[in-house]
């Protein structure tokens, strides 16, 4: 049976990952948001009531005392695609995390995450995606 | 075939230096428009200005399958970065990086890095190998947990006059190759140890000292 209660870690506290951690936690996961800034958990909304951590995701031991061992799903949101990656892969190959999602700003090394198993969030192809629309479609008004 | 060396400061200055005198060809790729100038004036290397984890960057370095991409820069991360690109989209085989954190070499291994450098592990076993008597040395960790060890036997050694099989060593340990006056003696059961030998061993490193104590008597 499914675990209806989902351990979720995520990485990076901006816009998105205060947004996505707060969402999981009001939804009922259990949820563990990390950044290099404590300034940044303010983004994250009242109602969040899972943990937080202060510590440098490009440093194996931040990712280690995140608990990702125990995590069924890792978002890797910072604003860096080479740490998004470092947290990637450690989740991937050390820790063994089955679902692992990145936001890779360079479309060219969406290649590399893939190849390591890991599904990649892609800033640029979605807007591109949304934008062809007027291109496409945008005359029906 | 060319060396591609990626980020570093005068690492990367002198690597190329070298390389290039023994005829190698040598692209340097660097963020730092100030060093690539001074590259250029100074270097007969190409050299390009621009930051190395960027596909496009490594483009324009037209890296091949057959080059040796040398990964310098200060971050883990970005190494690892660099390392993959190369490697899965330029089908690089040869990378060798720059490791800052040890505790990240067996993530660089697992991604399939074969050679990282890492500064702290070898300064590491240099002290160590200071700190142990000159006739036990620790020469090369070989994987990890695992080290290649090097013990000069004299004569207040305890070993000295035993037959191999006589000494008992913990069984995650052996001992691989004597030289004896320069002269390699294949280790067999009935071989004697005799001072001045030099014994060559393998051994996990948790026994380290346990097989210290048993072949040096401290």
């Amino acid at each position: 049976m499914k675990r209806s209660r989902k351990f979720i870690v995520v990485f990076g506290c901006g816009r998105i990952g205060s947004a996505i951690a707060s969402v999981a936690s009001m939804k009922g996961h259990n949820v563990i948001v990390v950044d290099k800034d404590e300034r940044s958990f303010r983004r994250l909304s009242s109602e969040f009531s899972g943990f937080t951590v202060v510590g440098d995701a490009a440093e194996f031991e931040t990712i280690k005392k995140s608990q990702v061992a125990n995590a069924d799903i890792v978002f890797a949101l910072t604003n860096d695609d080479s740490t998004n990656y470092f947290i990637s892969v450690c989740s991937r190959y050390i820790f063994g995390v089955e679902k692992v999602v990145a936001r890779v700003y360079d479309p060219a090394k969406a290649k590399i995450f893939e190849e390591s198993g890991v599904e990649v969030v892609c800033p640029v192809t979605l807007m591109v995606e949304k934008l062809r629309f007027y291109i496409d479609g945008g005359d029906k008004l | 075939m060319k060396i591609v060396i990626i980020g570093g400061e005068m690492t990367a200055y002198y690597l190329a230096r070298t390389m290039l005198s023994k005829g190698y060809d040598v692209v340097l790729i660097n963020k730092d428009s100030e060093l690539c100038e001074e590259f250029s004036k100074t270097l007969n290397a190409t050299v390009i200005l621009g930051d190395g984890s960027r596909k496009e960057v490594l483009e324009d370095a037209e890296l091949s399958t057959n080059d040796v991409v040398v990964i310098l820069t200060p971050r883990d991360q970005v190494n690892l970065l660099i390392s993959q690109l190369a490697m899965k989209v330029f089908g690089v085989k040869r990378v060798v990086s720059l490791v800052s954190d040890p505790g990240n070499i067996e993530l660089f291994k697992r991604l399939g890095v074969s050679t990282v450098l890492n500064l702290t592990t070898m300064i590491v076993n240099t002290v160590e190998a200071l700190l142990f008597p000159d006739e036990f040395s620790n020469i090369i960790p070989l994987e990890k947990g695992i080290e290649f060890l090097q013990v000069v036997v004299d004569e207040r050694s305890p070993v000295v006059g035993k037959r191999l099989r006589d000494i008992q060593l913990p069984n995650e340990s052996v001992v691989a190759a004597i030289v004896r006056g320069g002269v390699l003696v294949v280790p067999r059961g009935d071989t004697e140890i005799l001072s001045g030998d030099r014994l060559y061993v393998i051994v996990n490193s948790r026994i380290k000292e346990e097989v210290e104590t048993l072949l040096v008597g401290r």
